[in-house]
């Protein structure tokens, strides 16, 4: 065992040593790429094989500008500062034309500053925090994935529907799940009026106690639900909940329940009933998700998560703006940025001028268990642009742009 | 003779055990004074009291007129009482060099300087100190690494970097070859004759024991029980009783010439 | 809150505690005998999981709709865990045993990173949720709430392992060799224990109780690759506020913080003099903060004794040897090259250099503590991260670059020293965990209070001025704060303070009768490595444009534990070797393998038992070849 022990780690020390400079054939376009894979590899394992799955088509049709297209892949571990680095590494050594990537907020924030410091344009994959596109919102970074604000908007209107006045909200206790509460509560009094009341359940991030939550929430005798929870919280809530009975007779809501990769390890206990935002992959019938469908099955005989779709069109955003950009030169890459079309599984979405914001919509619907699967049924597309602020509001949430 | 050291009522307890209870003795400057007892009566519990090592429940330990009960070892060490421990104590990772040095540093109040020179280890004055002590020839040696009798001599070193008005010296030739025994009893009583130091040392061995003590206090069970000149403890039937556990008088057992007879006065 | 709902909140907690106890009545065991801080139980908890799941899928197959299935794949998962466990040992830790305590810790780290890449590659990326218990899978009703039935069993089933491990330790050979070998390591030495199968014994006894509980876990929490780091801090905070070895302890302590948690989450937000307080808010902490009440208090724990070797300083220091001339030339070549750096390699030598001395001036802080000062400390990151946020905060709100580096350093040492006399009756692991408690105090709090610290996301927009923009110009000025920050501290190990402070901690009695003031000398020691903690903490917010939460979080503070003891505990070059391998391993292996935290782990691993005294001792090894190869 010792000697196999160390053999992996002189072959571990082999390989990285001769990992050297790379050689200077600067023919493929590189692109920087940045994310958490060791913290949220649920999430970031298929992400890879979308934006893998992008990469190869793009190249398969001559790439961009008559060059093929190189990502090249930084594992920050969570941490924004060694993201940091990875950023510098990719800028100065790799002479990558942009950067992108990243899924936690607090990173994406990091790598966005980053890059406003340096210069580079940064095309923000995950990350949901509305910060990174209004308050500290920079020339630099673009975003494609909708935000906590844009997603929690998307449930409102059924919530508001429901005509529940008291509500009980369970989030994770750090800036995703505040915000998404925070924006509930604002839209629910903006859309729904008078006589709401909200009982709020913040729970630490990976640690729920669910048994004493689904007590409390028990005790708070709310109307409705609306939780933020996901992975394995989210696990825990929903088992803990149906047991107790606190689901009985109330609509929840969830806010990310319906993606794949936090729907699929719950199988057939998947709360019924639900809404939630996600993305029904099996019931798309659009001619573009079902080539990207067809594509991604054929490559890797899996199906994809929310996670592929996001890899995919982030790697599609980079080409289309150097493609428009007709260079890889910053400035010419941030200007193509505004306005800037991209082709998605989604459909086309538009990288807003006003704010960075892309249009990315998301699905949204109510849950159901399919031959022991939960899955999203009475579900439609929820288009990104029609839950942002009115401009001027967006103006004024965006005031420094750094 | 006027007493350096006095305990008056001194009661330490632990938990249900008294291992000390109401004892009470003085030791003169400059004089020889040995506590000896049975294993558990109370003789290291007493050097801990006196050090300020423990604080004693009830009674009093005045040192050269002053109340010192409850004061903290450093501040009682810097009053002028040095001590041994049963087990030679000394610092582990350090040479023997460098740890007198820092005795010697901490007793002239510069243990908390960091904003200062390296610790000067090779000074005259540290040089004297391990000559004295005999251990030249181990200066460079890392104490964790020490012989028994060396760390012991060692240890008596480091008290004596700290000058000491009063020497507590809890059984200094324990485990020690008949010759070091002799050295370092020797050194010790050469300290009170030339240079006024008191000694309280405690021992087992009566040869020890009667040959270099001008006093002896006996303890049993946390209490003085005699305390008088050796000739006198000797002749006690009751420190027999209690100590000896039996009526044979301890002279019978202790016949050595006194080892420094000539400073005697 | 009614009285039936308060009751029923109690039972909760209750449950919580009870599986907390199972995971933290290993770690006590094996913590009270071997004394190793096995960073890796997190990982043998969560392998159990996997483990049982897999197991279960397999019996149930075979054993349909029985509840024998769910049953057998617990005790499977048990004992598979409990034989990696016994084989760590035997390979790895029984090798190290003679090396500083700390050093068993780095050994199990580079056990978790492999665990956790290994469960990863193993089981895949996706959560596994267990398949409810046959039999158990319902609800009980208790004062007109519906209470899973699941839950009741895990009060019985930690009630049964308690009683169990009691009637273990009290009334067999093995139990009375246990309590002894817990209560004295030499005295058991001499009562003729062999203490190489008492140790492979009590560590797979440990790691089954680990593994048990991670299956046991299943119906309540999808077996997931977070579990082994959300449970291990628990753990330890059980087994500390228990008393170290203590069963008792750590049943009274699991109750005590599943019951508080429980009534925290119940009570809700409630108003304090017109304050509101939500409790909810502190479910994140408030075990650590009930473990530093209780050792404020109790230093040893609840059953802890004073007498136990874990209450005292960490032993098995080195000397550690004044540079001579050789590594005075050496750290003058060093710094020479390390000028010449950014010109010879570009601008990514100097952004991964620059990380290195920060990393290195973090593990020299650390080094004067718990070298020099004989204090482990598990919460390091505390100054850190109080540096580095006191200087991000002074720049934001526009103090010059200078002032808000000056400033963090302050900061820091200042709440140290206010640590430092609170803490002060504390010793050995004990501190360690208050230090960790402070740590976790502190980033529950920067994750709060949003207002001056960005709450999660942290502080952003923290650079240096224009003129130090590149990163070149910006290593050079740490490379030249650095070096005398380095230099400092190795000159004051050897001021009569250093020497002070080791001989507080060789021999505190010894100390303390020779006139030195230990415990002033101790609580030097804590701010001033905290004011040079802190000094690196404002450096690293400069160099990465701000800071967040990860800056006072535990693997920042285990990092300079590991680079410390990679580098050598007693060896002046040991900070920068350690600070120097781990960056650089890091940086290299993440970059050329998904497994790259396995690939780290092993590289730990062959560093801790090729070097046990450090890889900075390297010259140390190669004298004493020259020496017996001369003798030869
Ligand atoms: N720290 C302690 N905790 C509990 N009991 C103690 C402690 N120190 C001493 N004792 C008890 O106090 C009594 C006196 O002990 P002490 O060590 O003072 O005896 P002693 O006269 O020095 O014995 P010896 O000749 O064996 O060294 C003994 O019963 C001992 O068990
Ligand atoms: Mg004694």
């Amino acid at each position: 065992m010792l000697r196999s022990v160390l053999f992996a780690a002189a072959a571990a020390l082999a390989a990285a040593g001769s990992l050297g400079p790379h050689a200077a054939l600067a023919q493929p376009i590189r692109l920087g790429e940045i994310n958490e894979y060791k913290q949220f590899p649920a999430f970031l394992a298929p992400y890879q094989k979308g934006m893998q799955l992008a990469v190869d088509e793009i190249n398969a049709k001559g790439g961009v500008l008559g060059r093929p297209l190189e990502v090249i892949s930084r594992d920050d571990n969570g941490v924004p500062g060694d993201a940091v680095r990875a950023a510098e590494e990719l800028t100065a050594r790799e002479h990558v034309a942009l950067l992108m990537g990243t899924f936690a907020s607090n990173i994406g924030l990091a790598v966005s500053d980053f890059a406003r410091q340096r210069k580079v344009l940064f095309i923000a994959a995950e990350p949901l925090t509305d910060k990174l596109v209004w308050q500290d919102g920079n020339e630099y970074t673009w975003r494609l994935r909708a935000s906590t604000y844009m997603q929690t908007a998307m449930l409102v209107p059924d919530a508001v529907k429901t005509g529940k006045k008291r509500w009980a909200i369970v989030y994770p206790n750090y800036e995703y799940g505040q915000a998404a509460t925070e924006t509930f509560k604002q839209q629910m009094i903006a859309q729904g009026g008078s006589g709401l009341e909200f009982i709020e359940q913040p729970v630490p991030l990976g640690k729920i106690d669910p048994g004493a939550v689904v007590q409390a929430l028990i005790d708070d005798h709310p109307d409705a639900i609306f939780s933020s929870l996901f992975g394995p919280d989210l696990a825990r809530f929903v088992r803990e909940g149906e047991l107790r009975g606190l689901f009985k007779g109330r609509p929840v809501f969830d806010l990310l329940g319906g993606e794949p990769e936090y729907l699929d390890p719950l199988k057939d206990e998947a709360p019924v009933g639900w809404y939630v935002t996600g993305y029904p992959w099996y019931a798309i019938d659009t001619p573009e998700h079902r080539a990207f469908l067809a594509a991604y099955r054929a490559k890797f005989d899996d199906y994809p998560r929310l996670g592929s779709v996001v890899g995919y069109s982030t790697v599609k955003a980079a080409a289309a703006a150097i493609a428009r950009a007709h260079s890889t030169d910053t400035a010419k890459l941030v200007a193509a940025m505004a306005n800037l079309r991209v082709a998605t599984p989604f459909g086309e979405v538009t990288f807003r001028a006003i704010d960075h914001q892309s249009t990315m919509g998301a699905f949204v619907g109510r849950l159901a268990v399919r031959d022991g699967k939960g899955v999203m049924v009475d579900f439609h597309y929820a288009d990104g642009k029609d839950f942002l602020p009115p401009d001027d509001v967006v103006r004024r949430l965006r005031p420094a742009a750094r | 003779m006027t007493a350096i050291l006095e305990l008056s009522g001194v009661t330490r307890r632990f938990g249900g055990v008294a291992a000390l209870s109401g004892a009470g003795f003085a030791v003169g400057e400059g004089e020889v004074v040995a506590l000896i007892g049975p294993n558990g009566a109370g003789k290291t519990t007493c050097f801990n009291v006196i050090d300020g090592t423990l604080r004693p429940d009830a009674g009093e330990v005045r040192f050269a007129g002053a109340r010192i009960t409850g004061l903290a070892p450093e501040v009682i060490a810097h009053r002028g009482i040095g001590r041994t421990f049963q087990v030679a104590s000394t610092f582990g990772s350090m040479t023997v060099r460098e740890s007198v040095a820092i005795a010697a540093a901490a007793h002239a109040r510069r243990d908390g300087r960091f904003a200062a020179p390296p610790l000067a280890t090779h000074s005259a004055p540290i040089d004297a100190l391990l000559a004295a002590a005999g251990i030249a020839a181990l200066a460079d040696q890392v104490c964790a690494t020490l012989a028994w009798g060396d760390a012991k001599r060692v240890e008596l070193a480091l008290v004596r970097a700290g000058s000491p008005r009063l020497l507590l010296l809890d059984e200094p030739a324990a485990g020690l070859e008949p010759d070091s025994r002799r050295t370092l009893m020797q050194q010790a009583s050469a300290l009170a004759r030339n240079d006024g130091v008191a000694v309280l040392f405690t021992e087992h061995d009566m040869d020890v024991v009667f040959g270099f003590a001008d006093r002896i206090v006996v303890l049993n069970r946390g209490a003085v029980i005699a305390d008088g000149p050796p000739a006198a403890i000797r002749a006690s039937a009751e420190v027999a009783e209690a100590y000896l556990g039996s009526a044979a008088p301890a002279a019978a057992k202790v016949d050595t010439p006194r080892a420094s007879p000539s400073m005697d006065g | 809150m009614s009285l039936a709902s308060f009751a029923v909140q109690l039972l909760n907690g209750l449950a919580s505690a009870s599986s907390l106890f199972l995971v933290a009545a290993g770690l006590t065991l094996i913590f009270g005998v071997t004394r190793i801080v096995n960073f890796a139980h997190g990982s043998f908890f969560m392998l159990g999981a996997y483990v049982g799941w897999s197991a279960g899928h397999v019996l149930a197959a075979a054993l349909p709709a029985s509840p024998l299935s769910f049953w057998l794949a617990v005790l499977a998962a048990g004992i598979a865990v409990a034989a990696l466990g016994a084989v760590i040992e035997v390979l790895i830790l029984r090798r190290i045993y003679a090396a500083p305590e700390l050093l068993q810790l780095t050994a199990t780290f580079g056990v978790l990173l492999i665990a956790g890449d290994a469960t990863l590659a193993l089981w895949g990326a996706e959560d596994r949720l267990g398949p409810r218990v046959p039999g158990l899978s319902g609800t009980v009703p208790v004062l007109g709430y519906a209470v899973p039935s699941y839950e009741l069993a895990l009060i019985a089933i930690a009630v049964a392992v308690f009683a169990l491990l009691t009637l273990l330790l009290r009334r067999t050979r093995f139990g009375v060799l246990v309590r002894a070998a817990a209560e004295n390591r030499e005295i058991a030495g001499a009562l003729g224990i062999d203490q190489a199968t008492l140790y492979t014994t009590v560590f797979a006894l440990g790691s089954f109780l680990a593994g048990a509980a991670g299956a046991l876990a299943l119906p309540r929490e999808p077996a997931n690759l977070g579990m082994d780091l959300a449970v291990i801090a628990d753990a330890f905070v059980v087994t500390v506020l228990g008393g170290l070895g203590s069963i008792p302890g750590a049943f009274i302590a699991a109750l005590a913080i599943g019951v508080t948690k429980a009534l925290c989450i119940a009570a809700g937000t409630i108003e304090v003099g017109g304050i509101a307080l939500a409790l909810p808010r502190l479910a994140r902490v408030i075990e650590f903060i009930v473990m530093a009440l209780v050792l404020l208090v109790r230093p040893t724990g609840l059953f802890g004794t004073q007498s136990t070797p874990a209450a005292q300083s960490i032993s098995g220091h080195r000397r550690l040897e004044p540079p001579g001339r050789i590594a005075a030339w050496s750290a003058l070549a060093l710094a020479a090259g390390a000028a010449l750096l950014p010109a010879l390699a570009g601008s990514y030598a100097a952004v991964l250099a620059t990380d290195i001395l920060v990393a290195a001036l973090f593990t020299a802080s650390l080094q004067l503590l718990t070298g020099s000062g004989g204090m482990a400390s598990f919460g390091h990151a505390a100054w850190f991260g109080i540096g580095a946020y006191a200087a991000a905060w002074m720049s934001l709100a526009g103090y010059p670059f200078a002032l808000a580096v000056i400033a963090a350093p302050i900061a820091a040492a200042a709440v140290a020293a206010a640590f430092a006399g609170l803490s002060s009756r504390v010793s050995g692991i004990h501190f360690a965990m208050l230090t960790l408690a402070l740590a976790q105090i502190l980033w529950s709090g920067a994750l709060d209070w949003e207002p001056v610290t960005g709450g999660s996301n942290g502080l952003i927009g923290v650079w240096p001025p224009p003129a130090l923009a590149d990163p070149r110009h910006y290593y050079a000025l740490v490379l030249a704060i650095c070096a005398i920050a380095l230099v400092a501290l190795v000159a004051v190990a050897f001021t009569p303070y250093g020497y002070a402070l080791r001989a507080s901690r060789d021999a505190p009695l010894r100390a303390r009768a020779c006139g030195i003031a230990v415990g002033r000398r101790r609580r030097e020691a804590i701010w001033l490595s905290a004011a040079f903690a802190g000094l690196a903490g404002a450096l690293y917010a400069f160099s990465k444009g701000g800071v967040g939460p990860d800056s006072l979080a535990i693997p920042r503070s285990v990092d300079a534990l590991v680079m410390l003891l990679l580098g050598g505990l007693s060896a002046v070059f040991g900070p920068l070797a350690g600070a120097a391998a781990l960056t650089w391993l890091q940086d290299t292996l993440a970059r050329s393998t998904e497994y790259w935290h396995a690939a780290t782990g092993i590289a730990i691993l062959v560093l801790v038992l090729v070097f046990p005294d450090g890889i900075a001792t390297l010259g140390n090894v190669a004298r004493a070849l020259r020496r017996s190869g001369a003798r030869a």
